[in-house]
């Protein structure tokens, strides 16, 4: 049975590295048939050698690291003398600052636009009076009696067209009043 | 290698995340020496980690700083159902990724390992440059996924589940990255030595 999660592979080399592979990181020994394909294919050969017996060049990557220890002491007094040891209260007072700021802000801009009659900081300047646009006055009725009397079909579109176009001319002129007040 | 030791090998390191896992939870109350315990035990790794990826010895540094102040800050965060070391190098990767959004390094590598000759033996120096370079060339040549996965399994030697959640990838997906890097790798060194 295929896994359906298995890469599509070009060659029988290709299908023994994977096996190769996935029992290095299964922790298991080599299936049989590919002992046996390695044993007679110099590719597969190389490639067990590299990542089973950690040979050639594969055997530089599995040495320890460079430490310093002069580095990760530096490390670690900058990350725990640098006041980010304690999270919690480090993310509780990160919060209590955010809120005392919001709450500074709040205040400021109260103080000077306080609403109370006669005592605002800044004065707001004098607005003209806003222009009101007379609401429609369109006699739908008068208008569909006129339709009423064409032929059938060419009613309904134009009924339709009417009653669509109207809503939307009220819809206009009432956002239109709203954003000049 | 023997059976006996690959499962010494992984008994070994099931016992270490699980005193990693022990070690997070005292840091998470605050306990200011199991987070030294935990950044010592870490930090030699780790910063090979970045190093392999920075391109000077001081971007690596400021990466690993980096990456440890999001740890602490993050320690909240912390699962133990995923070893810490596949953890840290999740972080890493990010930080990683946003230096690189930040600023694409141009800087030669040639210092990446200043100040630490007098330090350590010569004999171990060589073999710890040596495994520095060919980290260095593996994430050159690897697409970053693939270089990371080889790491975490070479280097930590994590199971697949660890490593499938340090990349958020699924454990087939692990698997298939493991594979390709090591065919790719397989195949470069082949072209490369003399026939």
């Amino acid at each position: 049975m295929t896994d359906p999660n298995e890469p599509v592979f070009t060659n029988a080399c290709e299908a023994m590295q994977w096996e190769i592979s996935q029992a290095l990181d299964e922790r298991r020994p080599l299936p049989e048939n590919a002992s046996l394909h390695i044993a007679s294919c110099p590719e597969c050969a190389h490639f067990a050698r590299l990542w089973r017996d950690g040979g050639g060049p594969a055997a530089a990557l599995g040495r320890e690291p460079v430490f310093d220890p002069a580095l990760c002491q530096r490390v670690l007094d900058r990350t725990l003398r640098g006041g980010v040891s304690a999270p919690r209260i480090a993310t509780l007072s990160t919060h209590l600052t955010r809120w005392a700021a919001v709450g500074a802000f709040a205040a400021l801009s109260w103080w000077l636009l306080d609403p109370r009659e006669g005592s605002p900081r800044v004065r707001r300047a004098p607005r003209p009076e806003a222009p009101r646009l007379a609401s429609p006055s369109i006699s739908l009725d008068r208008q569909l009696a006129r339709i009423e009397q064409r032929g059938d079909r060419e009613k309904e579109v134009l009924r339709n067209a009417m009653i669509d176009g109207t809503a939307r001319f009220r819809d206009v002129l009432a956002w239109s009043s709203e954003a000049l007040e | 290698m023997t059976r006996a030791a690959d499962s010494r090998i992984a008994q070994a390191r099931a016992d270490e995340a699980s005193e990693d896992a022990l070690l997070a939870q005292s840091w998470r109350q605050g306990d200011q020496r199991a987070a030294e315990c935990l950044i010592r035990r870490h930090f030699p790794a780790l910063h090979a980690f970045i190093a392999s990826r920075a391109t000077a010895a001081h971007e690596a540094e400021d990466l690993t700083q980096e990456v440890f102040a999001a740890v602490s800050r993050q320690i909240a965060m912390y699962r133990p159902e995923v070893p810490f070391a596949a953890w840290i190098h999740g972080i890493a990767r990010n930080k990683i990724a946003d230096a690189w959004r930040r600023h694409r390094p141009t800087e030669v590598l040639e210092a990446r390992h200043e100040g630490i000759d007098e330090r350590s033996p010569a004999q171990l120096h060589e073999a710890a440059e040596s495994a520095a370079t060919a980290w260095k060339e593996v994430f050159a040549k690897l697409p970053e996924p693939q270089a990371t996965a080889l790491w975490l399994r070479v280097q930590e030697e994590l199971p697949l589940e660890a490593i499938a959640a340090a990349l958020g990838v699924t454990l087939a997906n692990a698997k298939v990255l493991l594979f390709r890097a090591r065919q790719t790798l397989a195949n470069h060194w082949k072209s490369r030595s003399p026939s």
